[in-house]
C-alpha cells in the first residue's frame, strides 16, 4: 500500500544516528579532516552503537535493517559528516550481499575488516587480477572484494600504499592505492551477485550523498536568511530564493526516488536513483556554496567541505557514470511505473 | 519508511480508471483532436461517464477545515484521487478535463456554501446521469493572473441583487457550465479582503461567453472568456456570507482544496509524461530490442532512462503529498513541491520522446499530443513561479508581500 509511515522503532533509529553525528561527528570534523584518520575510541563508540552494520544479518552481528531505513540512517550521519560512514563502518557497502552466499559469509566472520571495489581499470581473468584502485576511501583493511560486470573476486596479496596526494575529500578516511600484480582472485559469485554488491553500494554512496547535500543546503539557507544586501536578507531576493526552493524540492525528489528503489530491490532501478541522486547533490552543493559567496569558499564554512565530499562520493563505485549506463542498458525491460512494480 | 506497491483497493482504481480512459477517454480526445474542437456538449462520453457514477474527489473536501482531530483513521481519499488522475490523463488530458461534474466550483460550494446553496448547485444540476452537467470557477482575467488581488470584476449591492460587471478568461467549462462561481472585488482598494464569491447562473441577463479560446494543447477541453455586464446576480447566490471575515475564513478553507488539486494536476503531468514515454519505449522496443548498445550509442536510451527517474520521483512527490493528506498532516509544501517538479519532468520526458520517436513522432498523436498538452501544467493551478514563492514562504521566511 503507498505509504510513507516512518515507525516508532526507525524514529529511535534516526535519532540516535542523529545525535551520534551532532555530538561526536560534526564539532570534531575537521580535526579528523586535517588527521586524514578518525580516533580510535571514537571508531569503538560507533561501532557499539550499532552504526557499522546496519543491514548484516544478526547472525553476523548486524542488526538486519531493511535498506531504505540503512539509506536514512546514513543520510544522518552523513549530514553532520559526509565521510563518518566510509571511514568508520568495519566492512563497506556489499557485504550484505555477499553475506547471501556461503563464501561470503565465511570472509566476513574471518575479519571484521573488509571493502568492496569496483574494478574499474583492474582484469580479472584466469583467477588473476592485475590493474590499479587509483584511491580506495579505507585504510587497514584484512580483505578486498573486486566486482565487474561478470563477478565479483576476492583477491589475495594485494599491495597498499597510502594515497600521498590529499584527496579531493573525504579525507578523514584516509584512503589508499591499491595494486594488484596477478594477484590470486578467487570467485565469489556471477553477474547476479555482482548486480547485488553494485545496488548496494549504490545505495550506500546515494545515502552519503544526501545527506551531505542536504546540510549543505541548510547552511545556505540559514546563512542567507541572515545576510543582508540591498535592504533585505539575500534569500528574500527573488534569484535566490527560488534556487533554494528549487534545491529543496530537488533534494526531496532525491530522498524519495532513492527510499523507494531500495525498498523495491530492483538493481536497475537502484542505478538510476543513484545517477539521479547524485546528479542532484552535485548541484546542489555547488548553489549552496555560491549562496554564501565568498564565505562559502573559505574552510570556515562546513559548505566548502561539503563541495569537496560531495565530489568524491559521486566518483565512488564507478559513479554517475556506470549508474547511467546500467539504467539505459536495462530501461526498455524495466518494470511499469505504476501496477506492475511489486 | 516507504512501500510503493498498490493493495487491492489501489489496484482496482487504476484499473477501473484504465479501463475508462482506453475505452472512453483516448478514443473521444482523438476524435478532437481531428477535429481541432472541444468536444460538444452532447458527445456521448459524457453520458457514459455519468452512468459509472465516478468521481475524482474533488469536491470532496472537509467542512470545517482541513486538518483533523489526531487519532482519526487515515482516508485512502487523495491517494486514490492522485491513482485516478495520473491514469486517466495517461489516455486523454483534454478529455479528462471536459468531463461533467462541478469540477473547480464544486470546492468553494461545497466549503462556503449553504445548505440551500449546496441543493440548488451541486445536487440538482447533477441528478440525471443522462444530462450532463458542468459548474465552472472563475477568478483569472487577462490582466490578473498569479496576483490574485488585481482582480477588477465589480460586484456592487443594489437592493436583493448584487451587480456585477467585468471580464473573466481561461475558465475551463465556461460556456456549457450550468453555473460559474465566480470571483468578484466589492471594493477594489482592499485587495483580496474585498472579494466575494457569487455562482452566477447560466441565462442570468448579462452574462455571456466571449469567446471559445484556440490553444496550442488540451483540445478536447473547452477554455472559454466570460463578461459580465451590470449582471444581477440575486444576493442568495453569494457564498460564504456579506461580511468579509466570514468570508475571508471560508475562502481560507477553500485554499486548502488546493492541497488536493495540485498534487492532481501534478500526477496529471506525470500520466501524460508516461504516456509518450511510454509510446517512444515501445516503438525503441521494436526498433533496437536486439541492439540495447546500437540504442545507447545514438543516445535513445539514456533519454528514456533519464525521464523515466525524472517522471518516478515526481511520481513520489504527489503520493507523499497525497498520504499526507490522508493522514490529516498539513501538506502544503509536498503539494507545492510536487507541482513544481513533475510538469517539468513531464515535459522533458514528452521531448525526449519526441526524440526518440524521430519525424514520425512530430505527427503521432499519441506523442505530440503530449507535449502540446502538458506545457500547460507548469502555468495553471499556480505557476512554477507560484508554487516557489509558497516554498519560499513556508521554508525561508520569505515575505508575503513583494
Amino acid at each position: 500500500m503507498i505509504d510513507f509511515q516512518v515507525t516508532e522503532e526507525e524514529e529511535g533509529l534516526l535519532s540516535t544516528a542523529a545525535r551520534f553525528g551532532e555530538e561526536r561527528l560534526r564539532p570534531a570534523e575537521r580535526p579528523h579532516e586535517e588527521a586524514r584518520r578518525y580516533p580510535e575510541a571514537l571508531v569503538h563508540e560507533y561501532r557499539e552503537l550499532g552504526l557499522g552494520t546496519l543491514g548484516l544479518p544478526e547472525a553476523l552481528g548486524g542488526a538486519a535493517l531493511a535498506a531504505p531505513v540503512q539509506v536514512a540512517v546514513r543520510s544522518e550521519l552523513a549530514a553532520a559528516d559526509p565521510a563518518a560512514p566510509l571511514g568508520l563502518d568495519p566492512l563497506g557497502p556489499g557485504c550484505v550481499a555477499l553475506a547471501s552466499t556461503p563464501a561470503g559469509r565465511a570472509l566476513i566472520a574471518e575479519a571484521r575488516e573488509g571493502a568492496v571495489a569496483v574494478a574499474e581499470g583492474i582484469r580479472v581473468e584466469g583467477g588473476r587480477a592485475r590493474g590499479r584502485v587509483g584511491w580506495l576511501p579505507r585504510g587497514g583493511l584484512h580483505w578486498l572484494v573486486l566486482a565487474d560486470d561478470r563477478g565479483v573476486y576476492r583477491v589475495d596479496a594485494p599491495r597498499w600504499a597510502p594515497v600521498a596526494a590529499r584527496p579531493c575529500g573525504l579525507r578523514a578516511c584516509g584512503g589508499v592505492e591499491v595494486v594488484l600484480e596477478d594477484a590470486p582472485a578467487e570467485s565469489l559469485g556471477g553477474a547476479d551477485l555482482a548486480r547485488q554488491v553494485l545496488a548496494e553500494c549504490r545505495l550506500y554512496a546515494g545515502a552519503l550523498l544526501l545527506g551531505a547535500a542536504r546540510d549543505a543546503h541548510a547552511a545556505a539557507a540559514r546563512y542567507t536568511q541572515e545576510r543582508v544586501a540591498f535592504g533585505r536578507p539575500i534569500a528574500h531576493h527573488q534569484g535566490l530564493a527560488f534556487q533554494l526552493a528549487d534545491a529543496a524540492t530537488d533534494l526531496e525528489a532525491a530522498r524519495l526516488l532513492l527510499e523507494a528503489a531500495a525498498s523495491r530491490g530492483h538493481a536497475a532501478e537502484v542505478a538510476g536513483a543513484h545517477a539521479y541522486v547524485t546528479e542532484v547533490a552535485l548541484r546542489v552543493v555547488e548553489r549552496s556554496v555560491q549562496a554564501l559567496g565568498g564565505h562559502g569558499y573559505l574552510q570556515d564554512h562546513r559548505v566548502e567541505k561539503r563541495m569537496r565530499d560531495v565530489r568524491s562520493l559521486a566518483s565512488l563505485w564507478g559513479g554517475a557514470v556506470l549508474s547511467e549506463r546500467d539504467a539505459a542498458l536495462s530501461v526498455l525491460d524495466a518494470p511499469e511505473a505504476v501496477g506492475d512494480a511489486s | 519508511m516507504i512501500d510503493t506497491t498498490l493493495d487491492a483497493g489501489f489496484r482496482n482504481v487504476l484499473l477501473i480508471m484504465r479501463q475508462v480512459g482506453r475505452d472512453l477517454l483516448r478514443p473521444a480526445g482523438l476524435e478532437a483532436e481531428a477535429t481541432g474542437e472541444p468536444l460538444p456538449v452532447d458527445h456521448p462520453l459524457f453520458v457514459s461517464w455519468n452512468r459509472m457514477g465516478l468521481s475524482l474527489g474533488l469536491a470532496q473536501g472537509r467542512r470545517g477545515g482541513g486538518e483533523a482531530a489526531p487519532g482519526q483513521a487515515p482516508s485512502r481519499m487523495a491517494r486514490s484521487a492522485i491513482l485516478a488522475a495520473e491514469e486517466l490523463a495517461f489516455w486523454d488530458q483534454g478529455a479528462l478535463l471536459a468531463l461533467p461534474g462541478p469540477g473547480l466550483g464544486g470546492p468553494p460550494i461545497q466549503l462556503l456554501g449553504n445548505e440551500d446553496q449546496r441543493r440548488r448547485f451541486l445536487e440538482e444540476p447533477f441528478r440525471d446521469p443522462e444530462r450532463p452537467a458542468w459548474g465552472a470557477y472563475a477568478t483569472t482575467e487577462s490582466a490578473a493572473g498569479s496576483d490574485v488581488a488585481r482582480i477588477r470584476t465589480a460586484a456592487r449591492r443594489d437592493g436583493d441583487h448584487y451587480v456585477l460587471h467585468g471580464d473573466k478568461m481561461f475558465i475551463t467549462n465556461g460556456a456549457r457550465a450550468s453555473w460559474v462561481v465566480v470571483f468578484a472585488t466589492v471594493d477594489a482598494s482592499l485587495g483580496r479582503a474585498g472579494h466575494r464569491a457569487f455562482v452566477v447562473e447560466r441565462g442570468t441577463p448579462g452574462f455571456g461567453v466571449g469567446r471559445i479560446e484556440k490553444k496550442m494543447g488540451l483540445t478536447a477541453s473547452e477554455t472559454a472568456g466570460l463578461f459580465l455586464e451590470d449582471c444581477r446576480v440575486p444576493v442568495e447566490n453569494l457564498l460564504g456570507g456579506e461580511r468579509g471575515e466570514e468570508a475571508k475564513a471560508g475562502f481560507k478553507t477553500a485554499m486548502a482544496t488546493f492541497d488536493l488539486t495540485r498534487p492532481m494536476v501534478a500526477a496529471m503531468a506525470v500520466g501524460i509524461g508516461r504516456s509518450a514515454w511510454e509510446r517512444a519505449r515501445d516503438l525503441a522496443r521494436e526498433a533496437f530490442g536486439a541492439a540495447p548498445y546500437a540504442a545507447r550509442e545514438l543516445g535513445v536510451l539514456d533519454r528514456l532512462a533519464t525521464a523515466r527517474r525524472r517522471l518516478d520521483a515526481a511520481r513520489l512527490l504527489c503520493w507523499r503529498a497525497a498520504w499526507r493528506m490522508d493522514h490529516h498532516e498539513r501538506n502544503t509544501v509536498e503539494a507545492s513541491m510536487a507541482k513544481v517538479h513533475a510538469p517539468a519532468a513531464a515535459l522533458a520526458a514528452t521531448s525526449a520522446a519526441l526524440d526518440v520517436c524521430g519525424l514520425a513522432g512530430v505527427v503521432d498523436p499519441r506523442v505530440e499530443r503530449c507535449y502540446r498538452d502538458v506545457k500547460v501544467f507548469d502555468i495553471f493551478e499556480g505557476t512554477g513561479e507560484v508554487q516557489r514563492i509558497v516554498l519560499a514562504r513556508r521554508l525561508f521566511g520569505y515575505p508575503s508581500e513583494g
